[in-house]
């Protein structure tokens, strides 16, 4: 899970970066590029178009740093930028996506499972219901249109504060409790048929 | 899952059913890539090349110059001009789709696998080129394809991409793939394909025969044909002191000749990301022209002379 919470060395990057220093630039690229990869793939399911936009969007930051807001938290400004990004891109290669429309979020397919984790206690049972616990959540992620996928990830993923969220969403921050309310209800009914 | 475990999923709290779907998402996203690095490169390479991309001069640039911002082409040639003069660092465009990046020594890069290949015996046909190449060979490979090649497969240990026969090149892209007609090479012993972001690169190789000998990959000449673009992040060439780069024409259009201590040749990830270190490789003697929409990379152990000579030779 990328990390989230203050970053109290953004500032100090951002204007050594705003005077030309690429090197505290990447360094806060760094720092942010695990939470905007995986908003962009999250927006364009695709491994390949979220590199692509993650790269994009960081640039683009870059070049508009001299309207960025001193003291202002970074991650939601380069989020928002992303999720724009990652908007185009997915409209650009639109057709791909609708196959995928109702599809759990394939998430690296079935290289995920491999990379969980296992429970070294758990019975072989417990194992299985895991398992498909997974499915049935990640089924029902991907069944959300985006702007809930979003909500849920910002909060639940990413731990983005209100305020945070309100600006990476570019909402008023006083609907961004009843948004992610309407989204995890949502979300419980897109769970597939019990089977 | 049962309906009644369901019922209890569904049942959860928000931030309970919140946390749990974080937790099943987080094993599950592809590995981030290295994007940091990427964008620093960008950025230095873009500091050289668009000065009015820098934050502070942006706006100052849009006032000064507009022209920069419409008139890359031309900020670049004249950017080009005087560092070459300085020769310190310079970044030019050369041909569309290629980046010629100087800079004041190479860094070292470990063996390829291609040094330890003994070389082909000159003139046998090898199998890269037949018409019946062997089942299941993508043309395509994704970027994660890591073929184990026969020793006779010598492109794959060069990154060229996947062996493929000429037919199945042909029809593969979308230009004309020309063969040089000059008696020196010959026809093709091998031809690989790669998948680029804007289409797919051809590559022709020729093993050791009288006039050519082969380096120690076992490769003597190898001409590569792609789509040309300009967007710089394709091809990119990163050129040390010891190399010059001599600008010559190939019927009346420009071209390159870059010529001495090596250079490295990087080649773009299949996947349509930016390249990775594996697919940096060093390159020898080098022309580089284009035609069209079409570029065209010859390497081969021959003069200038020669080499142009091979390129005019160039036919449907």
């Amino acid at each position: 899970m990328p990390h989230s919470g203050p970053q109290p060395e953004d500032g100090a990057l951002i204007e050594r970066a705003r005077h030309g220093d690429h090197e505290a630039y990447a360094a806060l690229v760094r720092s942010h590029q695990d939470v905007v990869f995986r908003t962009a793939y999250l927006i364009t399911r695709s491994a390949a178009d979220a590199e692509d936009v993650t790269q994009e969007a960081f640039i683009k930051a870059y070049r508009a740093l001299s309207r960025f807001r001193e003291g202002a938290p970074f991650r939601p400004w380069i989020l928002r930028i992303a999720a724009n990004e990652a908007r185009n891109r997915r409209r650009a290669i639109g057709r791909r996506l609708e196959v995928s429309a109702d599809a759990p979020v394939e998430l690296d397919g079935g290289l995920a499972a491999a990379r969980e984790p296992a429970d070294p206690d758990a019975t072989p049972e417990e194992r299985a219901l895991a398992g498909e616990r997974r499915e049935v959540l990640l089924t029902a992620l991907g069944r959300l249109d985006e702007d809930d996928r979003l909500v849920i990830a910002y909060r639940y993923f990413f731990d983005l504060s209100e305020a945070e969220m309100a600006e990476a969403l570019d909402v008023p921050r006083g609907t961004v409790k009843s948004r992610l309310s309407r989204a995890m209800t949502r979300l419980r009914e897109r769970f597939p048929v019990a089977g | 899952m049962d309906e009644r475990s369901m019922q209890r999923l569904r049942q959860l709290p928000d931030d309970e059913l919140g946390r749990a779907v974080a937790r099943a998402a987080d094993a599950s996203f592809p590995r981030t890539p290295d994007i940091a690095s990427i964008v620093q490169a960008r950025l230095e390479r873009d500091s050289l090349a668009y000065p009015e991309l820098h934050p502070r001069r942006a706006r100052a640039a849009r006032i000064w110059f507009p022209w920069l911002r419409v008139r890359r082409a031309t900020a670049l040639a004249i950017l080009a001009i005087v560092l070459l003069a300085a020769i310190a660092a310079a970044v030019i465009f050369g041909v569309p789709g290629i980046r010629f990046t100087f800079v004041p020594a190479l860094p070292s890069l470990p063996p390829t696998p291609a040094a330890a290949t003994p070389a082909p015996s000159s003139g046998t046909p090898l199998p890269g080129v037949s018409p019946s190449a062997p089942p299941g060979v993508s043309p395509s490979p994704p970027s994660s394809f890591v073929p184990s090649p026969g020793p006779s497969a010598v492109g794959i240990d060069l990154f060229l991409g996947a062996p493929v026969s000429l037919d199945e090149a042909r029809h593969a892209v979308l230009f004309p793939l020309q063969l040089p007609s000059d008696p020196l090479l010959g026809p093709p012993d091998q031809a690989y394909l790669q998948q680029t972001r804007i289409g797919h690169a051809v590559t022709l190789v020729w093993v050791a025969r009288p006039g050519l000998s082969a380096s120690t990959s076992g490769v003597a000449a190898l001409l590569t044909e792609f789509e040309g673009s300009l967007n710089p992040d394709q091809f990119q060439k990163v050129i040390g002191p010891g190399t010059s780069v001599t600008p010559v024409l190939i019927h009346g259009a420009a071209g390159y000749w870059l010529h001495g201590a090596d250079h490295f040749f990087v080649s773009p990830t299949a996947t349509g990301g930016n390249w990775d270190e594996q697919r940096v490789r060093l390159a020898g003697d080098t022309l580089l022209w284009n035609e069209g929409s079409v570029t065209y990379r010859l390497e081969a152990p021959v003069s200038q002379q020669v080499a142009i000579r091979i390129a005019e030779s160039l036919a449907p």
